[in-house]
């Protein structure tokens, strides 16, 4: 897909308009990222409820039958159960395991390990694992 | 993947490593000791069908490995080793593959060769796939 952006000089005049044979989830993606500005979950910690940006999500990791949404510094429950949120989600966020979804914009680097699977080390330094059975989704969605 | 799929794949390759190996085996053989011709029972290559397949079997327990330690995954490779070379071991002592003390450590040597191959070979494709993902993911990773 061909982009171009053109800066204007007002906001009344930002607009973004796609050319598209289909609207694929990549796109209809952008599109409520362009019509909502920043897609967010409700999220509760001990204290209240909140809207968590997914930008801000390192992963989510459910641990009997609780869904746990994980940010650089904190943590945070959510109602969501994972196939829910897999299905919610941006192509920014895949599934590494069978309890994990993770955002792949805040992995650092990852190492092969054996028996095929990998150790991903995020931004913040912690290290989580992508099964072997999901390397190849990982693979799929960075175009590799 | 199912289990029988992972046991029929593993067997495949797993039958494809033992014609290598006795190949290797009788040209060494040829070059070391001028043999020209491969005399053999009828049943041998069936023998390696049936060994393949009850090698195969053990990779039911190393394959689901994902929520396991280090440490733990060291034991499991250990005993899948030891099963394998036991069923190497009894599977030539009945089909009759080696006859003599220096026949089976032949066989034993060879095992040896094509177990390490094959999990190195599996690890340079996991380290191969790892750098093209580090790459891959450079130029998407948030800025922290």
């Amino acid at each position: 897909m061909q982009v171009k952006v053109k800066t204007v000089d007002r906001a009344s005049e930002e607009r973004a308009e796609i050319h598209a044979v289909s609207i694929t989830k990549e796109i209809r993606d952008a599109i409520n990222l362009l019509e909502h500005n920043q897609q967010s979950i409700p999220v509760t910690d001990s204290e209240a409820t909140m809207l968590c940006p997914l930008s801000q999500i390192y992963y989510f990791d459910s641990v009997d039958n609780h869904t746990f949404v994980y940010t650089k510094d904190n943590c945070y429950k959510t109602k969501y159960r994972l196939y829910e949120l897999e299905a919610m989600l941006s192509c920014d966020f895949f599934r590494c395991s069978k309890s994990m979804i993770i955002n792949i914009r805040k992995i650092a680097s990852v190492k092969a390990e054996i028996n095929a699977r990998m150790r991903a080390v995020l931004l913040n330094g912690e290290a989580v694992i992508i099964s072997r059975n999901y390397v190849k989704d990982l693979k799929e969605k960075l175009g590799i | 993947m199912s289990k029988a799929r992972i046991i029929v794949k593993d067997m495949m390759i797993i039958m494809a490593a033992m014609i290598v190996g006795l190949g290797i085996q009788e040209t060494l053989l040829h070059f070391f000791k001028g043999i020209r011709m491969i005399e053999m029972p009828w049943y041998i290559p069936l023998t390696i069908v049936f060994a393949a397949f009850l090698c195969a079997l053990p990779s039911a327990f190393i394959n689901d490995m994902d929520h396991l330690t280090k440490e733990q995954i060291n034991v499991r490779i250990y005993l899948h080793f030891i099963c394998l070379k036991l069923v190497v071991t009894i599977c030539g002592y009945v089909f009759g593959w080696y006859s003599t003390g220096l026949e089976y450590a032949a066989i034993l040597i060879v095992f040896l060769i094509i177990y390490v191959s094959v999990w190195l070979i599996s690890w340079w494709f996991g380290k191969r796939d790892a750098e093209s993902i580090n790459r891959a993911l450079k130029g998407i990773q948030d800025k922290e």
